[in-house]
């Protein structure tokens, strides 16, 4: 069974770092609290996460899920960790929702 | 549940938690409350109620009539319990007694044997529910608010607590009937902040500065130094953003003051207690909720009332085999006596007081299963607070009352002091500020003399 943020579960464009940002946050928080994230709180996350480098909007460093390094185990354990810094911000976001504390009330 | 343990658990599966809310209840009119702002100032009060869950046996602070018990009773006490010596003042020497007795002759406690519910008596009320609501409200008036949140609410009313008073409501058993609001819901800052006796902080973050730091930060300032007390901007960002989405509510106050809150249970958390030599803390996570609750209200002179339960010794409805009970009591008093050791160390005890008492008491015919079911006559104890509590020793004398069929009863002896349940309320009410209590508790008053 692939994890909760493998890459099979929300299908990210290594061609575009910032709508595969935008598609893993939507991921993220239809998953915990069952809706999309506004665009205020994409903007917060991209400005957080994305830089403009060579001219391109590009994942900062210890975003970067599509890092590219010559030893392919290097380069998978490295993608892991970046891909999980991400979601540990959205998760640290979401939690501060009142949203998630309200969930089983509601059900 | 944390938040850290939210975002692990999240990355792992996802998660939902329920915060239970407050229901609102009616009839608090503040401009009814006679408000002395000398006596309130002058008390300078800080309490720490320790609620008996189950209803305890009178037994332990009164076996002055256990010879007559034991006439009637369907076991025998002198039989079955391995001990039941009466202390000078008719304790019971097994279950705390030595303790009682110590407390009392320093003149740090006052044992009232006779917390009795005529109203009660009349109505045939023994439920666990509804005793404990009553007197956790201090009325008989299904409508009302809790002690806690009623005082709260004058409090604010009359200008002494305010949106800078710290943490001024304290819970170390989660959320209980005092705190149940009146027909105006309490701002936030007045809500019981709920701790435990480890200080687990619940407004703590765990920041991964590494990640919430832009590369900005990083270069120009300490933002990755935790000790700095720097907040990095990503995290401000989003706070800033969420309490725009977050509803008005509890959710929402307790994230409005997170930060200041974390900060200061930290400092509380890093103080010492003194060294109590012979009276140390017996060692039972009871005392360790006591110790925790002295050592805030020591800290912070914004803590007004902290409740607790006696978890970590357990329950009191004792139905069967009374025999822990003698233990649990044991440990109670030594605890209690170890707290009044600690008052004394940091020169509280004529501000800080402590309140013991239940639902009700029991009955004290020991039954088939060597236990008591449920009485209607309670002892009540309250130590320190010397500055406006008189310490009196033992109040009250009790008759046996045998009504057959295993129904044995304390009762106040005829022509002798007893007092309501509700009475406890109305002295809470008395040390901070309220002249006229017996309009909050259907006309009862404080135990006489005491306050």
């Amino acid at each position: 069974m692939p994890s909760f943020i493998d890459f099979e579960r929300f299908n990210p464009n290594s061609d575009s770092d910032i709508g595969s940002l935008r598609t893993f946050v939507d991921y993220l928080f239809e998953s915990t609290i069952a809706r999309k994230a506004t665009d205020d709180e994409h903007a917060l996350f991209k400005n957080h996460m994305i830089e403009l480098r060579d001219g391109k909007q590009l994942f900062r460093y210890d975003f970067n899920m599509f890092i590219s390094r010559d030893d392919p185990e290097d380069q998978a354990s490295r993608r892991e960790r970046y891909k999980r810094n991400i979601a540990y911000l959205v998760l640290d976001y979401i939690s501060r929702l009142d949203t998630i504390y309200r969930q089983r009330e509601v059900n | 549940m944390k938040r850290r343990d939210f975002i692990k658990l999240s990355l792992a599966a996802g998660s939902a938690i329920l915060l239970p809310t407050f229901s609102y209840s009616a009839t608090l009119d503040v401009n009814a409350i006679n408000f002395s702002s000398a006596t309130y100032n002058d008390n300078a009060a800080q309490t720490i109620i320790i609620f008996m869950y189950g209803g305890a046996s009178q037994l332990s602070g009164n076996i002055t009539n256990l010879a007559e018990i034991d006439q009637h009773s369907q076991n025998s006490h002198a039989d079955y319990f391995r001990g039941t010596t009466p202390t000078a003042n008719g304790c019971w020497q097994e279950a705390g007694g030595v303790h009682m007795e110590e407390l009392i002759a320093a003149g740090d406690m006052t044992l009232y044997r006779t917390c009795y519910s005529q109203e009660r008596e009349d109505a045939g009320n023994k439920a666990h529910g509804v005793c404990t609501e009553q007197n956790q409200k201090g009325t008989y008036d299904a409508d009302g608010g809790g002690i806690v949140a009623n005082i709260a609410a004058i409090l604010q009313a009359k200008g002494v607590v305010n949106a800078n008073t710290l943490m001024p409501f304290v819970t170390m058993e989660g959320e209980s009937t005092f705190y149940l609001e009146g027909n105006t819901a309490l701002p936030g800052y007045l809500k019981p902040v709920g701790i435990n006796e480890n200080f687990d902080n619940p407004y703590d973050r765990d920041i991964s500065r590494w990640l919430h730091c832009t590369q900005a930060e990083n270069d120009n300032n300490n933002c990755t130094d935790a000790a700095s007390g720097y907040i990095p901007k990503l995290s401000q960002d989003m706070d800033t953003l969420t309490q725009t989405y977050n509803q008005a509510g509890k959710v929402k106050d307790a994230f409005a003051r997170r930060g200041e809150l974390s900060n200061f249970i930290k400092e509380i958390a890093n103080s010492t207690t003194p060294d109590l030599g012979e009276n140390a803390y017996p060692n039972n996570s009871f005392s360790e909720k006591i110790e925790a609750a002295i050592k805030l209200l020591d800290y912070n002179s914004d803590t007004k009332i902290i409740t607790l339960g006696t978890g970590g010794l357990g329950g009191w409805d004792d139905h069967n085999d009374g025999r822990d009970y003698v233990g649990r009591m044991e440990n109670l008093f030594q605890s209690l006596k170890s707290a009044m050791a600690h008052i004394k160390a940091i020169e509280k005890d004529s501000t800080i007081n402590i309140m013991v008492f239940g639902e009700f008491g029991r009955n004290v015919n020991l039954n088939s299963a060597n236990g008591w079911d449920h009485g209607n006559l309670q002892n009540l104890y309250i130590l320190g607070g010397k500055g406006y509590f008189t310490h009196k020793g033992v109040v009250g004398e009790t008759i046996v009352d045998n009504a057959g069929s295993n129904r044995i009863w304390l009762k106040p002896k005829s022509g002798t002091y007893w007092f309501e349940p509700l009475s406890i309320a109305s002295t809470l009410y008395s040390i901070y500020g309220i002249e006229n209590p017996n309009v909050l508790t259907g006309g009862n008053y404080p135990p006489v003399n005491i306050v």
